[in-house]
């Protein structure tokens, strides 16, 4: 036995190197000594103190103070070195006797804790988001989720950063297949890359195909969205040190709905489901519509609208296609410049950028006046959009339907929009189609 | 699973996308020659033949007519010409769906663009979108109709209850209703009723019997639909004016005004709407033929060079190929002839097909 502990010994000290917070204590008391091993930085240090070195000269025998020690809520089995080396790595703690093995994880996380969702807000539901780690998760989830049939495993990404990886099912209410189908995913996978630190990182190892445009799978930060995902049938995926879980499967409705809508009165819910749909339609369709009808089918507006369009566009020097793509442009800078500065700049990127440009625009005669309502419409309304992923897709697509619309006029228009259509519905995310109309009524079954 | 409402969607979709091109046409042309009489037997013919035909397949869930035919054994020299004309009736009919839309769209809509630029936009989504799976085109069907319809029928309800329309001229017309009907026209109207043809594909996903208590409403609205398509336009354009124009339908939608709207002229949402319908109908029209050939071709060899040329995109290509070489070559009257001459030669090959495959498997049971 003795030997074994050399070896163990031996085989930490050629793993983990000369690092300085590496700590190899040893314990003597009465001709009784135990060794620890452990990374300090990573530990719980009080913890050790309370649990470990006190209790031993307290306790006294070295047989009681196994005892004592398998007692222990933390406590794990020693099976071979590399599992007590990856436990180590984990802020767990290697404990040698003269006769056997402990090993203790007692490890501290550093988070910011609980935080209130920013991401997707609600008014008036729960406010709580994800966090970083991976235990105050859990314990969100099981205290919003009161079933003995919630299960969570563990799994582990990225071959270089190794981070946890934890899957929450209901068991009762998962579809077998989709799920076997996702851990097979994972299992192939979860080494192909050296660094996964993010959910959406995941997602793209994930997707099957490289190149996607719409998201298939969730990502969220609200836990009353989990919850209510889980109860649905559906897999979370969680990833240690990223306050946002991944939801599979997908569909098209889910990145249209907010946790708002099961808050508020059913009406008001369904208007703002409808509202959200409106918004969607309005961001895709109103840049591709105006050159469209400018520039091929005037007529189709009332003889005042088109006049008055028209008049608005009198002093443009370029055709419709050019001041739509120069104005949206120029949004989607103002947007992405908005995102990235910090938020004390913030408000003044958007003053210069919106008002004094838009007004300044339209008085140089580069744009008409109809153009800036259009694009501020259109920036608005895809802002409706609550799941940031879908937002950002259609505003992509917004671009393709402009394309098709100013080569072949209204009917490029329709047509974009139905291939669009169409392009969705060919979708899967898991097995499950991803656009379809009456969707509850097939799980119904 | 799979509910029998969409069995309904393809019906009703053959109804709506047949309704403003060549079969109003050849009704009106044969106003006087016996166009009312022979609805009157269309009817009934047309709607005999879906219910027997439906529920004839729904014998077999989940089985498309390939399938059937090799169930009940049926003779296997006969099997591919049987399946090919199928096969054959069912491209044609989304070639000339999309030859006449292409004509409409370049001559009410975009009249800038060339025909072939219009023709080529839609060929890229219905060669793309007929390759879906079977299941996936019902979805997208049923999204297109959901959408589209309920404006649709609100523009019906409007140009019926238009001021404008001329009911003593509707009165004139159904005076004819007395004289030998005309073959032309009794080919033509069963042709809106042909819509449950599709099921020798769709019949696949669709796992259980059909339920076919709401083919009750089928009968309705199909008598409401052949009096629409014939009658509208004779009261918008007087029954003799009627014989003037060439897509009477869409030109009698123009009279219609929506007076409180963003758009006045009423036509252009009925045309663009219209549009979303008929390629839905030319994607489903294509779905089927390509189904039908693929079952009876050889199995596919791996290839190495070419991956992405797989079988169902050449048979596409094809028939897309065949599609511009007809919109290159030939003009709007000799398409309308083809349409007519198609109209003619689908309904007795149709009629034979299914009774000769209802025959042989009910001969064969007893």
């Amino acid at each position: 036995m003795q030997l074994m502990n050399e070896q163990i010994k031996k085989y930490f000290k050629s793993k983990l190197e000369d690092s300085l917070d590496v700590k190899y204590q040893e314990l003597y008391f009465l001709g009784q000594n135990v060794e620890l091993i452990y990374i300090n930085s990573i530990c719980d240090t009080d913890k050790i103190q309370e649990l470990v070195v006190k209790p031993f000269f307290e306790i006294q025998d070295i047989r009681k103070f196994e005892t004592y020690l398998k007692s222990l809520q933390s406590y794990q089995e020693f099976e071979d070195m590399e599992k007590a080396l990856k436990e180590v790595l984990r802020g767990g703690l290697v404990l040698l006797t003269c006769k056997s093995v402990h090993i203790l994880s007692l490890k501290n996380y550093v988070s910011e804790g609980v935080k209130k969702a920013e991401v997707e807000t609600t008014i008036q539901g729960p406010q709580m988001a994800l966090s970083d780690d991976l235990q105050q998760n859990i314990n969100m989830i099981r205290h919003r989720y009161h079933q003995p049939s919630l299960i969570v495993e563990k799994e582990e990404v990225g071959s270089v950063s190794a981070l946890e990886l934890m899957i929450v099912y209901d068991k009762k209410k998962v579809d077998e297949s989709i799920l076997k189908n996702i851990k097979d995913k994972i299992n192939e996978i979860k080494s192909s890359k050296e660094m996964v630190q993010s959910a959406g990182e995941f997602q793209r190892l994930l997707t099957p195909q490289e190149r996607t445009l719409f998201p298939v799978h969730m990502i969220t930060e609200r836990v009353d969205r989990v919850a209510l995902n889980i109860s649905q049938g559906k897999v979370v995926l969680m990833i240690e040190g990223a306050p946002f879980s991944l939801v599979l499967p997908a569909v098209f409705y889910d990145f249209m709905s907010s946790m708002e809508d099961l808050y508020q009165p059913f009406w008001v819910g369904k208007f703002l489901v409808s509202l959200r749909y409106l918004g969607l339609f309005i961001s895709l369709t109103l840049p591709g519509a105006y050159v469209a009808i400018t520039a091929y089918n005037p007529e189709i507006f009332k003889v005042q609208l088109a006049l008055g369009v028209a008049g608005s566009r009198a002093s443009v020097p370029y055709p419709a296609f050019l001041e739509v793509i120069f104005m949206l442009v120029m949004m989607e800078l103002l947007t992405e410049a908005s995102i990235r500065l910090p938020k004390s700049i913030g408000s003044t990127a958007t003053t210069v950028g919106g008002l004094i440009l838009g007004q300044a625009a339209t008085e140089a005669g580069l744009v008409s006046n109809i153009m800036i309502i259009i694009v501020s419409a259109v920036a608005i309304s895809n802002f409706i959009i609550p799941i940031n992923e879908m937002s950002f897709a259609m505003r992509v697509v917004k671009y393709i339907i402009l394309v098709v619309s100013t080569l072949g006029g209204t009917i490029g228009l329709i047509v974009s929009l139905f291939a669009l259509i169409a392009y969705l519905v060919s979708l899967d995310s898991f097995g499950q189609p991803y656009l379809r109309l009456f969707m509850n009524e097939a799980k119904g079954k | 699973m799979f509910k029998s409402r969409y069995y309904y969607y393809l019906i009703f979709l053959n109804m709506l996308a047949n309704i403003v091109v060549f079969v109003p046409r050849i009704l009106l042309d044969d106003r006087r020659n016996g166009a009312l009489s022979a609805m009157l037997i269309a009817i009934p013919l047309g709607l005999m033949i879906s219910y027997f035909f439906t529920k004839f397949m729904s014998k077999f869930p989940g089985k498309g007519l390939p399938e059937v035919l090799k169930e009940v054994g049926f003779p296997k020299f006969l099997t591919v010409p049987l399946i090919g004309l199928t096969a054959l009736l069912w491209f044609s009919a989304g070639i000339l769906a999309l030859l006449a839309f292409t004509d409409i769209t370049k001559r009410f809509i975009n009249p800038d663009i060339g025909v072939l630029y219009i023709a080529l936009l839609f060929l890229l989504l219905v060669v793309w979108a007929s390759k879906l799976p079977t299941e996936k085109v019902l979805y997208l069907l049923e999204i297109v109709l959901i959408v589209n319809v309920p404006v649709i029928a609100f523009l019906f309800l409007k140009a019926i209850m238009n001021d404008a329309l001329s009911w003593p001229d509707m009165t004139e017309a159904s005076t004819y209703i007395m004289n030998i009907p005309s073959f032309d026209s009794l080919a033509a109207t069963t042709y809106i009723f042909t819509g449950y043809i599709n099921i020798v594909i769709f019949n696949r996903v669709f796992n259980e019997k059909i339920n076919m208590r709401p083919f009750i409403f089928v009968i309705f609205i199909g008598i409401g639909v052949v009096l629409t398509t014939f009658f509208i336009p004779i009261g918008y354009f007087g029954f003799d004016g009627v014989g003037e124009f060439n897509f009477p339908w869409i030109t009698a939608t123009d009279a219609i005004r929506i007076e409180f709207g963003f758009v006045e002229r009423v036509f252009f949402v009925f045309l663009l709407l219209y549009i979303g319908v008929a390629l839905i109908n030319v994607i489903v029209h294509w779905h089927v033929g390509l189904e039908l050939i693929l079952s009876i071709l050889p199995e596919q060899k791996k290839k190495k060079k070419f991956k992405w040329l797989t079988k169902d995109l050449i048979v596409l290509l094809i028939i897309a190929s065949i599609y511009m070489f007809i919109q290159f070559y030939m003009d709007e009257t000799t398409v309308f002839k083809l349409g007519e001459w198609w109209l003619r030669l689908r309904m007795p090959n149709e009629y034979i097909l299914v009774l000769a495959i209802i025959l042989y498997v009910w001969r064969k049971r007893r």
